[in-house]
This record gives structure tokens, sequence and C-alpha cells, in this order.
């Protein structure tokens, strides 16, 4: 009778860990996950994601996009004096090289400051100035 | 590619380095940019006018003052844009961890 009582006693024991493990692993995993949903520094957005002004222009942060594609077409930047507003995506790219013969004249001249607008959320009315320099 | 930040200087920096995994490429087929974010808005960037040389495989290039949009939550990520043959096309890096900068704690705007 005793011995039988250890055997129900082992048996239980032995299933609350099997029981244990399983609910301690699923619970593990679902936290990992919710970890991975929450990092947003590894969701790339696309230029469809942002939104769009009246005239049909895209805005936001690049701050999570993968190619210069995606970019939206007004980007979301600090202008001087702290003021908040959108810079062109065309004038900001407009710094770069877009040919061999661009790339080899801007690798032998000193880099030159440039001064964009700031634009508002309309991407129409200019709010300010963004001076971009090496 | 990747990207870094170094905070721990009087002009922070952020630098991007390029390699190509198939060996050398030609003059000027490789630039990559340093640009820096604040709390998630384009702040600044920089170093543009870094190329790679005739036939080396890897390029860095390092900007400085990337802290120049006053105090708050600094990340960087890496531009490079590559040349295909025709024209150049950028692809950017994740952004770097957040880190806090309040050396122009109150200020704001160029420097």
């Amino acid at each position: 009778m005793k011995r039988q009582r250890n055997i129900i006693t082992a048996s239980t024991a032995c299933l609350s860990l099997v029981i244990g493990s399983a609910v301690g692993f699923s619970v593990t995993t679902a936290t990992a996950e919710n970890l991975e949903s929450r990092d947003t520094s590894t969701q790339r957005v696309k230029k469809e994601d942002f939104p769009k002004n009246q005239a049909g222009e895209s805005y936001g942060s690049i701050a999570n996009v993968a190619t210069a594609e995606d970019e939206p077409d007004l980007v979301w930047t600090y202008g001087d004096g702290g003021v908040m507003g959108y810079v062109k995506k065309l004038d900001l790219n407009s710094r770069y090289a877009q040919t061999l013969e661009e790339a080899q004249k801007m690798s032998k001249e000193k880099s030159q400051t440039k001064v964009l607008k700031l634009y508002g959320e309309d991407g129409k009315i200019v709010i300010g100035t963004k001076t971009l320099g090496d | 590619m990747f990207a870094d930040m170094n905070t721990g200087v009087q002009y922070p920096t952020a630098s991007t380095y390029s390699t190509s995994r198939g060996g050398g490429v030609p003059a000027s087929y490789m630039n990559p940019i340093g640009r820096s974010l604040k709390n998630g808005a384009f702040c600044h960037e920089g170093a543009t006018g870094v190329f790679n040389t005739s036939g080396s495989q890897r390029v860095s290039a390092t900007a400085f003052n990337m802290n120049r949009c006053g105090s708050g939550n600094y990340s960087s990520q890496g531009v490079v844009w590559l040349y295909n043959g025709n024209t150049y096309n950028a692809y950017f890096t994740f952004r770097s961890p957040e880190v806090f900068d309040g050396q122009f704690d109150g200020g704001g705007g160029s420097f």
C-alpha cells in the first residue's frame, strides 16, 4: 500500500515537471515574440506606408527605411534654430553624385555647405531652412 | 555595410563602412555617408565626398558634429550610394541604438 502511494507521488511529480516545462517553454516563446514585435528598429517601412498630403506627397520619418526609394517625398527633420519641418527628398539627395563624372568631381572638391528649404507638411509653405555641410 | 556612432568624443561622429563581397571595385563606385537622427527625425549627414579608390574592396567615411540638433536621443544610420553601371542607388543600414546627448541642453539648431 505504502509502495503504491510512493509510485503515485513520483508519477504526479514527473507529470507536474513535464507540464511545468511545457508551460514554461510556451511562456518564454510568447515573451520573445512580444519583444520582437515591439522592436521597431528592425521593422522596415515602405514608401506606401507613409501618409500623404493634399498634393499626394508622402511625408514622415526616414528612421526605418531601407533604401532611397522607400524614403518619403518630404523628410521629417530638425531645421536651423531647432524648427521642425520637412525637407524635400529630391533636395536632400541632390547633394549626391548621380554619375561617375559627378563622383570624381565631388571627391576632388571640398564639400560645400548647402542650405535647403524647410517646408510644412503640405510641402508648399516654407517655414525655415536646413543647413547641411560636413 | 555597417554604421556606428561615437559619442565619447568632443564632436560626436557617425561612421559608415562599406565592403564589397565580390572583391575590388572600380573607383568611385561606393559612397558611404554618415547620418544622425534625433528622436527619429533626420538631424544631419556628412562625409558626402568620400568614394572608394580604384580596386579597393572597402571604404569608410566619418562625419562629425552629428549631435547638432540639441539635446535628445540620438541614433546613427549608415547610407551607402552604390553605382550600378548607370546611376547610383542608396542603401541604408538599420539604425543604431539611441543614446542620450545633453551636450547642447537648452540649445538647438545648426552649429
